[in-house]
């Protein structure tokens, strides 16, 4: 009996972790956002991503800066999510107090790869480039630089998935970190978790409920001047 | 309108610019066949992590690319999570726009030797360099790199293990483009796994002055760099195996030990074998460049014919078989590391030991050339040696100065007895040869100014023999040579023989680049002196003054001053290398007076690509040979049971050697077909006088007879891309003449050999079994003018090695059967059945292996001297059962 069991036991537990195993290929990706010139303003972003899809979830919470020029800043709770497909297909949804408001669009990203490289969490992470980019930012520009010229990529050829964080993707091996040539904002991965399983993801189909709004529109209502504005001391 | 004529032209040379190359295809798993959707696919520039194009496969595991028209070599890279990376390098035909690959990618729960890539070229070939895919042509059952190579068309691999690529001597063996060590190809390849090659990339002119020799010399400079998988350890990798092994004489517990750790700043390579049964794996005569060598490190051609028989490859050339031996219980050892000092400099410290023991037998039927005299002997012998090759070498490369310093320490010892029985008499012959050897080499090489550069050698050697050697017999004839004071026979007698040799020499040359060629002045002095002293002894040891075994020469002298000049000159398709000499010489001659000779030396080399057909290469020299010193010391040598050297009578002084080289080659890489054929002249004076007048000693007195030798090939290789099938067809002749003189005349002896060999071989990958089949047709004809007598003796050889894989080929049985036919002038056969069964994992496998269980020992071998001609029927390998347990390290 002893030994049917063990028989049986062992056969599930290999039936088990092959299963499992085979399903585990996916990864999560948590970034942290940071800006140099102010070191306690942090978030968090999430990246979930199979091979064919990925989604990626912004939450920011309530708070406060002070600028150089000694200005309040406070920045509500806002979030948002970003699902984005190998062929380039993006669809970013959030959800506001009047119900959801969705942008899609098929925008590809024109990188240019370079040499450099350096090493994120052990992994070694190879520089890319492409033009500014309309609603590139995850964080309003707080010193005031509104306009950057190049954002830079670094990915990493090892994690066989072509996303990133926001709207950054399209690059051969996941984005680690992205920074802004003329920017002191930038976000970078903190954890890797690998075997996860993001089998049933999938790009969010709109529906009639649905606002659907141009990219101006939806960074516009992620960080709007009227909202901050407002908020000053 | 005219204002928009300007635009026309860069329209038209934009217009190529622009002009991309497709590179469509589909990704599977290697396993089922389904597509891999979703995979990273990227293009990178050859042998470089620069990405040209990138994208992802779709939901069919379908991707497009463009690459610039221009890419003709690159990397593509595939990796998806569930899959191991794949890593490949293709090449684009330079008429094709679209290029489709199909691409397989590996579960990353199998094991990474079973990724393989359809539909692209194996064999990649862009100017200078061609790169062969390993795994294209790897077997589940090859062990080490040197056997997949083999298998590759235009590689050839001598039984020394060095290796010819397209026509051409590999001159330098390297892993990741970094020199490892410097003591030939074989210690790398034979120790290599295959599973951890990526590629390996040939390069026919390496341009790194740091690999090359020298900073001044514009020869082309062939290196075959073994390229490692990318994600491959380095710290630390190789080969650990245990055998037992049991014939019908004895059961021997074996062992082998093939360690690398390959890091930055030092590399160390250790080997240590010691094995009862069957061929090493790597021999210690399969080290190059230590001692003597280090002297002519460059490749020559041996003028003479008994030089070339001595070669190792010779048996195997001839007859396809060189385990001419009983048996043979090696223990070798050798650890090499080669360290970073800094940035410019490195130091290598090499030793390696090997300690045989060898018995040979055979059954032997002589033919005195002059007299007809026959006789029959039972030949035994027994060899037990000890050598060791030590080799510490210091290295600065700058881009200006180049030095290296090398000494090198070699000691031999080998104690031989053998056994002659002749129906009326017993010969007892104990041979104890030692020698110890030393050399010291240093190269200077100083760029002055763009184009202008210095360069010194100097070498010291020292090298101090001990011949001892006693010969025991009941023969009464015998007193012909061996007498005491009082001119009674011995029949225990023993000679000592004791040379101590110096040599020295400076060379300095300077060299001028220009467009008009290469040019270099340079001055060569030799300085060789010898001094012999040789003891003709009874039983009792005590020294017989009156033998003419007994003599002490000193002062023997070598002097050789050498003015040259050398031009070299290179354009894309030839070049040509000229060099001539003036050699003024002072030597010792017969007579022990110190003589003068001059003698203009020459050597030019041509290699041409014939209307971009042919390679062709042509090559002639003619150079003094080397005067051995002590050929004319005073006084007999007894050199085996039945031998005696005596030194010349006649005039003996320097002579001059002269090699012709013919080499054509051509790879029609199209239809993976290629043809090779080419001949080699070889003509020396160095024969001596066989003489029979003191029968039953074969006296040899030192000459300077004619001896020459002509070899002629012609090669066929035939790879199909459809089916996975590899054909080699071969004919080849070695033709050598030697000459011989009586009181009387002179007359000529020809050897003449004639081998047809074909070869073809499987690499079948979807179906599990694989072949190798070789047939050789040999047919040798010796003829002598001494009394118009001649003899032909044909061989016909049939070896089918059959793969059969099992389990997923984690099994592979190999039974092989080898046959062997030898008739017309002596009728014998040789069967010998055997196999191998192993079973491979990733990282260990286990073997049985079975040779010659029909217990088949008979080999039959002719060799016509100047003297006399030899039949001999050799016993060879007996059977025997082995197995073991093998151990990779990764």
């Amino acid at each position: 009996m002893k030994i049917q069991f063990t028989f049986y036991f062992t056969l599930l537990l290999i039936g088990f972790t092959s299963g499992f195993a085979f399903c585990q290929n996916d990864i999560k990706i948590t970034y942290t956002y940071g800006h140099n010139n102010f070191p306690e303003l942090k978030s968090i972003g999430t990246l979930e991503a199979s091979s064919s899809t990925s989604k990626y979830y912004y939450e920011y919470n309530q708070g406060k800066v002070v600028t150089a020029d000694g200005v309040h800043l406070y920045l509500p709770n806002f979030s948002f999510n970003w699902y984005t497909d190998t062929k380039g297909k993006s669809v970013g949804v959030k959800d506001e107090k009047k119900g959801r408001i969705v942008h899609e669009t098929t925008e590809s990203i024109s990188w240019t790869i370079t040499d450099e490289t350096q090493e994120i969490l052990g992994y070694t992470v190879q520089k890319a480039y492409a033009p500014a980019l309309d609603g590139g930012f995850m964080i309003p520009p707080l010193d005031g630089v509104e306009n950057h010229k190049k954002v830079i990529a670094w990915f990493c050829p090892d994690l066989p998935y072509t996303f990133g964080p926001h709207k950054y993707n399209g690059l051969p091996g996941a984005i680690l970190k992205i920074e802004f040539e003329n920017r002191h904002d930038f976000c970078e991965a903190t954890k890797i978790e690998m075997g996860q399983n993001y089998a049933d993801l999938s790009l969010p189909t709109p529906t009639s409920e649905d606002l659907k709004v141009s990219s101006q529109d939806f960074n516009i209502r992620k960080y709007s001047n009227s909202w901050w504005k407002k908020n000053m001391k | 309108m005219r204002k928009f004529l300007f635009l026309i032209p860069i329209l038209f040379f934009s217009f190529p610019l622009f002009s991309q190359t497709n590179i469509k295809g589909n990704i599977t798993n290697i396993e089922n066949d389904e597509v891999v959707p979703f995979a990273v696919v990227s293009i990178c520039q050859y042998q470089q992590n620069k990405i040209i194009s990138y994208g992802v496969s779709d939901s069919l595991g379908r991707f497009e690319l463009k690459v610039p028209k221009k890419v003709k070599v690159f990397d593509i890279k595939v990796s998806n999570v569930a899959f191991q990376k794949l890593n490949r390098t293709v090449a684009i035909d330079n008429k094709k726009n679209d290029l489709f690959l199909t691409l397989q990618l590996t579960p990353k729960t199998t094991t990474l030797d079973e990724i393989s890539i359809v539909e692209y070229s194996p064999i990649i070939i862009k100017e200078d360099t061609t790169i062969y895919d390993i795994s294209h042509f790897q077997e589940t059952s090859d062990q080490t790199l040197e056997e997949v190579l083999s298998r590759i068309a235009g590689v050839k691999i001598d039984a020394d293990g060095s290796i010819e690529v397209n026509g051409k001597q590999v001159q330098k063996v390297l892993i990741n483009n970094e020199e490892v060590t410097d003591v030939g190809a074989a210690i790398i390849t034979k120790s290599i796994d295959p599973s951890i090659v990526e590629n390996v990339e040939v390069r026919f002119d390496e341009k790194d002055n740091k690999i090359k020799d020298s900073i001044l010399d514009d020869n082309q400079l062939v290196v075959l760099d073994i390229k490692l998988k990318e994600d491959f350890d380095t710290s630390l990798f190789g080969k650990l195996r245990g055998t037992i092994g049991t014939s019908e004489e004895h059961t021997q517990i074996g062992g082998y030990t093939n360690l690398f750790s390959l890091k930055k700043k030092a590399k160390f390579h250790f080997f240590g074998e010691y094995d009862g049964f069957g061929h090493q794996s790597i021999s210690l005569s399969q080290i190059k460049n230590i001692g003597k060598e280090t002297l002519n490190k460059i490749f020559s051609t041996p003028a003479n014919f008994e030089a070339l028989s001595e070669k190792e490859t010779f048996n195997e050339d001839i007859y396809g078989f060189n385990s001419f031996f009983q048996s043979n219980q090696q223990a070798t050892f050798g650890l090499s590391s080669k360290i970073q000092l800094s940035k410019r400099s490195t130091l290598f410290i090499g030793t390696y030991n090997q300690a045989p023991k060898v018995k040979n037998a055979q059954y032997s039927q002589q033919t005195f050339l002059t007299n007809n005299e026959e006789q029959l002997f039972e030949n035994n012998v027994t060899n037990d040696n000890f050598s060791t090759k030590n080799k510490i070498e210091y290295r600065y490369d700058a881009d200006s100065i180049k030095v290296k310093t090398n000494a090198n320490f070699v000691f031999n010892n080998l104690e031989s007895q053998h056994s002659d029985i002749t129906p009326e008499n017993n010969y007892l012959t104990d041979f104890n040869n030692s020698d110890i050897q030393f050399y010291q080499n240093a190269i200077v090489e100083v760029l002055t100014k763009p184009g202008i550069g210095i360069q010194w050698k100097g070498n010291y050697a020292f090298v101090k023999e001990n011949n001892d050697i006693t010969l025991k017999h009941d023969d009464e004839r015998y007193g012909i040579y061996l007498q005491d004071e009082d001119n009674n026979t011995l029949y225990d007698f023993t000679q000592n023989r004791l040379n101590r040799n110096q040599n020295f020499i400076q060379q300095l040359s300077f060299n001028y680049k220009s467009r008009f060629g290469n040019f270099t002045a340079g001055y060569l002095f030799l300085h060789n002196a010898s001094e012999i002293k040789k003891e003709g002894k009874n039983k009792d040891n005590e020294l017989i003054n009156t033998s003419l075994f007994t003599a002490n020469s000193s002062e023997l002298k070598y002097l050789q001053h050498t003015p040259y000049i050398e031009y070299y000159f290179r354009q894309n398709w030839f070049n040509i290398d000229l060099k001539a000499g003036y050699n003024s010489i002072t030597y010792t001659d017969q007579n022990f007076v110190n003589q003068q000779k001059n003698l203009f030396e020459l050597k030019g080399r041509l290699d041409i690509d014939v209307f971009k057909l042919f390679n062709t290469s042509v090559s002639y020299k003619q150079f003094p040979s080397s005067y051995i010193l002590s050929n004319v010391a005073k006084g007999l040598n007894l050199k085996n049971f039945n031998t005696v050297y005596a030194p010349p009578i006649h005039e003996y002084s320097p002579q001059l050697d002269q090699v012709i080289d013919i080499n054509i080659y051509k790879n029609f890489a199209q239809y993976q077909f290629n043809v090779s054929m080419g001949t080699l002249i070889g003509k020396s004076f160095n024969g001596n006088i066989n003489d029979l007048s003191f029968y039953p000693f074969i006296t040899q007195v030192g000459g300077q007879l004619p001896t020459s030798y002509q070899i002629g090939y012609l090669t066929l290789e035939k790879r199909f891309s459809d089916v996975p099938l590899f054909f080699v067809l071969e004919p080849a002749f070695l033709f050598n003449e030697t000459t011989n003189s009586t009181i009387e005349s002179e007359f000529k002896n020809e050897s003449k050999r004639y081998i047809v060999k074909f070869e073809n071989s499987s690499a079948f990958k979807k179906i599990p079994y694989n072949y190798d089949l070789m047939c050789r047709y040999s047919q040798f004809h010796f003829q002598t003018e001494s009394s118009n007598a001649s003899d032909t003796q044909e061989m016909l050889q049939l070896r089918l090695k059959n793969n059969f894989y099992l389990f997923n080929r984690s099994v592979a049985f190999s039974p092989f059967v080898d046959y062997i036919l030898f008739y017309n002038s002596s009728d014998a056969s040789n069967l010998n059945l055997g196999g191998e069964v192993r079973y491979s994992k990733q990282n260990f496998s286990i073997f049985l292996e079975a040779y010659n269980l029909t217990n088949s020992t008979e080999f039959i071998m002719q060799q016509l001297d100047p003297s006399v001609y030899v039949v001999s029927q050799q016993s060879v390998f007996g059977r025997y059962l082995k197995v073991g347990l093998e151990v990779k390290l990764k």
